[in-house]
């Protein structure tokens, strides 16, 4: 059964458990008294019968005695036997009186009655003689007129026998109840006889009311219960005087009276029964409520704990419930104590001990809260160099300089909040009115953080930029004050400066990069993003033999968005790998479209460096190109490989053995190095356009073109000229040994249809297009 | 039984002229004898010889004997053998008396002037009783141990044998037999119950 509370669980629990334990021992002992009270009755029942069966026969006797010493005394033998009727009649009087008998008569020998005034019918005298001839001293129940009789009869001698004196007593109406009287407990007493085997009678409605005693069968039994069970019943057979007759005496006792003394007891019984039971109920109502009251407070406490209130419970006693308490309020001190840590923690540097940035943020949180319409203005004090000096002094020295540099603030700005806001920079946050006093106060942090400092002795040079940001600058940018404040230590930086504002417009939108990649995502599904086609022309054949394909985007709201815009960002965001793979995909379709219209080109591709380190561009590259690789070029910048050289290199090899052909991009514009023109695979190099351009005018371009050209011959490299835009420079490329050449001296990048189109115009004479190329 | 003999003798002696003698045996159903019964046959009584004397003796809280005959007047001492005192009576219409408390050094006589059975009772000793019965006749004897009593000097005397016994199962305690001229010997069955 759910409880939901652990008092009433206790209460029911116990009290049903004592409940049931007590009604067993209640309904045991109840039964038990009934038991006993039933046989002690019974056995009451059974002694007043006897008892009873006792006081009968002693009344018969004394009725016997008295009609003895009657039937003895001479004078009433001489009466009797002289028939001196009234002596007779006297004498039965006196005795009569003198034992207070109902009748007493005398029978002589002739069969006369004398003293019993028409008592006695003539059938009773016949019943009498032959009753009476058979015995000395008869005693028994006799039927007089209808009315029942206890009767004994002696005879008289004189010497021989001259007569019967016969005593009776009544058993109707008084004669039995007196006779009850006589017995300890209040016996009714009930006379029921038959002739022969005729139906019982007696008293009134005799037949009946024996049947409800003694059932069908009436007989002699010690003690019994009556039919309908309300009362005890004892039968007794009497003796008659007429062998006729049979009578039962039958004693009865009502259970109900019987029981009355025990009932007493029954009540009180039940009454402490219910008394015990109330206090049991009671008593497990207290029991349960002391149990449950401190286990309640922990509950409650426990509650508050959860929701993050510090909590206690009061402890009284040493019980196990106390003890847990004890626990519980030790459990609730360390997690305080582990909340404040952590908090701590959260909010501190643990190297320096300083507040960390979340803390610094906090605080503008509620300088911004206080709405004092100040100006918020966090300084990040930069340590210049900040990993260097580390790695020279330690980790304990440079945390000691930073912690030194905080007290310092501290001194100079007591109203500030400092704390460490990056490894190498401190950062205060304070409330200003003015700019000017800002300024004053920059400036004397700066200078205090730019003297050198002795740390164990040992001088030590620091130097320091400040950053300087207000709340205001920050909305704008969508930076934290602090973080402003962080940018414009770069900027500062960047000036040479040693203090700078955070200069928003500098900073650029760095929204606007995120924005931009989602918008070329969805660019390259509906077709904003194409790849356009310029022609490679081979400078010896005189025709266009291969094409490089060039990325091209035009946005329907922005218009035209230049590769320098989208692809550093691509880069940065890590775009380019599925931007890539996209190009590569289509110019491997637009080369079989180029076939099938009878143009069967290579086709170029540039390769972001940061790829080439990629294994997984590298694994979808191979996997594209399995079968093709030949027609297609990467175009490869040398900065692919500076980061890790070799597994640039590592992968450039696979490709190779791949069959992929590879060029050299842009050479001569970064940082040109021959370690790796010698070591990178490729089979192609491009100088860079800033050396063509001017090819026709600069003696100097014209020496580096040519030493170029010369140099990549000599390492088995062919050689790409780009940004021709002249016949006179085609001439001298050609005159210079060069191998191909790309610009628009031969066709600018175009979509595919129109390349396709051009190609068909004029595959091997380029220089019908010159006139318009130069003018455009 | 000696005075018993000797009353027959008497009586025989009384009447020297009339020969004639009835034996009478008497037998209950299963053939036993009955002692103790009275036998006579009717007879005019002469007058009583003041001789004669019938004796009823207490002795041994009994009486004895248990049955005495005696012919009407006739005078019955009742001498008192027994160290204790007796109280004899009877009720006895026309033969009523009563001996208050004697002794044995004191002689009591009754007279006996009706005929009838005298049943006698000691007031003090329930147990003793006996009979005398008085008899308007001179043939009349008690039955012996044999059931067998002897009437003699019958010579004229007339009308049926009367037996009687105080216990007898018949009414009054006794019955009537006629008996043919010339009988010697009669017998008679009579059944006696114990005393009542």
């Amino acid at each position: 059964m759910p409880f939901r509370s652990l008092r009433t669980k206790f209460a029911i629990i116990y009290a049903g458990l004592f409940a049931l334990v007590m009604l067993a021992a209640a309904g045991a002992a109840f039964y038990t008294v009934q038991r006993s009270a039933a046989r002690l009755v019974q056995d009451e029942m059974a002694s007043m019968a006897a008892v009873f069966d006792r006081i009968w026969v002693l009344h018969a006797r004394q009725m016997g005695d008295a009609a003895d010493i009657l039937s003895r005394d001479f004078g009433f033998r001489a009466a009797v036997a002289t028939r001196d009727v009234p002596t007779i009649e006297s004498a039965l009087d006196n005795l009569r009186q003198r034992f207070e008998f109902d009748v007493a008569f005398v029978i002589d020998q002739q069969g006369n009655v004398i003293g019993a005034d028409g008592l006695v019918a003539a059938d009773d005298i016949a019943m009498f003689e032959t009753s009476l001839a058979e015995r000395d001293a008869a005693g028994g129940i006799v039927l007089l007129e209808g009315a029942a009789f206890h009767a004994v009869a002696r005879p008289v001698r004189a010497p021989t026998h001259v007569g019967w004196v016969v005593f009776a007593y009544s058993l109707s109406g008084q004669g039995l109840a007196e006779l009850t009287n006589l017995s300890a407990i209040p016996l009714q007493a009930s006379l029921f006889w038959r002739s022969g085997d005729g139906e019982w009678g007696g008293t009134q409605d005799g037949g009946r009311v024996l049947h409800n005693l003694l059932g069908d069968a009436p007989a002699q039994q010690p003690v019994g219960y009556s039919l309908d069970h309300t009362r005890l019943v004892s039968a007794l057979t009497v003796s008659t005087l007429s062998s006729d007759v049979s009578a039962l005496l039958v004693l009865q006792y009502p259970v109900a009276l019987a029981m009355a003394p025990f009932r007493t007891m029954m009540l009180g019984l039940l009454a402490a029964g219910l008394a015990g039971l109330a206090i049991i109920l009671v008593g497990s109502w207290l029991i349960a409520r002391s149990l449950s009251r401190p286990i309640q407070a922990l509950d409650r406490a426990a509650g508050r704990l959860a929701r993050g209130e510090l909590s206690a419970v009061e402890v009284a006693g040493q019980d196990e419930i106390s003890r847990l308490a004890n626990s519980f309020n030790a459990m609730g001190e360390q997690i305080a104590a582990r909340e404040k840590r952590i908090t701590h923690m959260a909010l501190h540097d643990p190297e320096t001990g300083l507040p960390n940035l979340q803390a610094l943020e906090a605080e503008v949180d509620a300088l911004s809260a206080d709405g004092s319409g100040e100006d918020i203005v966090a300084i990040t004090i930069g340590i210049d160099r900040f990993h260097k000096v580390r790695g020279a002094i330690g980790f304990e020295l440079s945390s000691q300089m930073l912690v030194d540099l905080a007290r310092r603030l501290e001194c100079l700005s007591p109203e500030a909040r400092i704390g460490r806001v990056s490894t190498e920079a401190l950062g205060l946050v304070l409330s200003v009115a003015d700019r000017e006093a800002l300024a004053v106060i920059a400036g004397q942090i700066s200078d205090m953080a730019n003297q050198p400092v002795s740390l164990r002795n040992e001088p030590v040079d620091r130097h320091a930029t400040l950053g300087l940001a207000s709340l205001a600058d920050a909305r704008h940018a969508g930076l934290t004050v602090i973080e402003c404040a962080g940018v414009a230590i770069d900027q500062a930086r960047t000036r040479q400066d040693r203090i700078a504002w955070f200069d928003a417009d500098a900073y650029g939108d760095p929204t606007r990069m995120l924005s931009l990649m989602s918008r070329m995502s969805r660019g390259l599904d509906a077709g904003d993003l194409f790849l356009a086609y310029q022609p490679k022309f081979d400078l010896r054949t005189q025709t266009i033999t291969a094409c490089e394909a060039l990325l091209r985007w035009i946005d329907p709201e922005r218009g035209f968005i230049g590769p320098d815009d989208f692809i550093p960002m691509a880069e940065e965001t890590g775009h380019i790998l599925p931007l890539t793979e996209w190009v590569l995909d289509r110019a491997i379709t637009d080369q079989v479209r180029m076939k099938a219209a009878g143009h069967d080109l290579q086709v170029s591709i540039n390769i972001s460096g940061r790829l080439i380190s990629d294994p997984r561009f590298i694994a979808t590259a191979l996997d594209r190109l399995a079968g093709r690789a030949g027609r297609i070029c990467f175009e490869i910048t040398e900065t692919a490989v500076i980061d890790n050289p070799e597994l640039a290199l590592s992968h450039m090899n696979r490709l190779r053995e791949a069959g992929v052909s590879m060029s050299i991009d842009d050479y001569g514009a970064g940082l040109s190095s021959l370690a790796y023109l010698r070591s990178i695979p490729a089979q192609e190099l491009k100088i860079d356009k800033a050396f063509v351009l001017e090819l026709e005018r600069s003696q100097g371009d014209r020496l580096l073109v040519k030493s170029t050209v010369d140099l990549a011959h000599s390492l088995g490299l062919k050689v790409v000229a780009e940004g021709v835009e002249s016949a006179e420079a085609a001439a001298i490329l050609a005159g210079m040994g060069a191998d191909y050449a790309q610009g628009y001296h031969f066709g600018k990048p175009m979509p595919l249809t129109d390349f396709l189109a051009c190609l068909k115009a004029s595959p091997a004479s380029p220089d019908r297009d010159r006139p318009r190329n130069a003018a455009g | 039984m000696i005075r018993l003999y000797s009353l027959c003798l008497a009586l025989l002696c009384a009447a020297p002229a009339l020969g004639q003698e009835l034996t009478v045996r008497v037998t209950n159903g299963s053939g036993e004898p009955v002692a103790q019964a009275v036998i006579s046959v009717p007879g005019s009584l002469p007058a009583i010889a003041a001789d004669v004397t019938y004796e009823m003796a207490q002795q041994g809280l009994q009486f004895d004997p248990f049955v005495l005959v005696v012919p009407r007047g006739a005078n019955v001492v009742f001498p008192n053998r027994d160290r204790v005192r007796h109280h004899v009576y009877s009720f006895a219409r026309g033969n009523a008396f009563e001996l208050e408390l004697y002794g044995r050094e004191q002689e009591r006589s009754v007279q006996f002037d009706a005929e009838g059975n005298v049943p006698i009772g000691c007031n003090i000793h329930d147990n003793m009783i006996a009979f005398i019965r008085v008899v308007e006749t001179p043939h009349a004897a008690v039955t012996d141990s044999n059931g067998q009593a002897v009437l003699t000097g019958l010579t004229g005397a007339r009308g049926p044998v009367t037996v009687w016994h105080p216990y007898a199962d018949a009414a009054d305690n006794q019955v009537s037999i006629d008996w043919p001229d010339g009988t010697s010997e009669l017998d008679v069955i009579l059944d006696v119950h114990g005393r009542r």
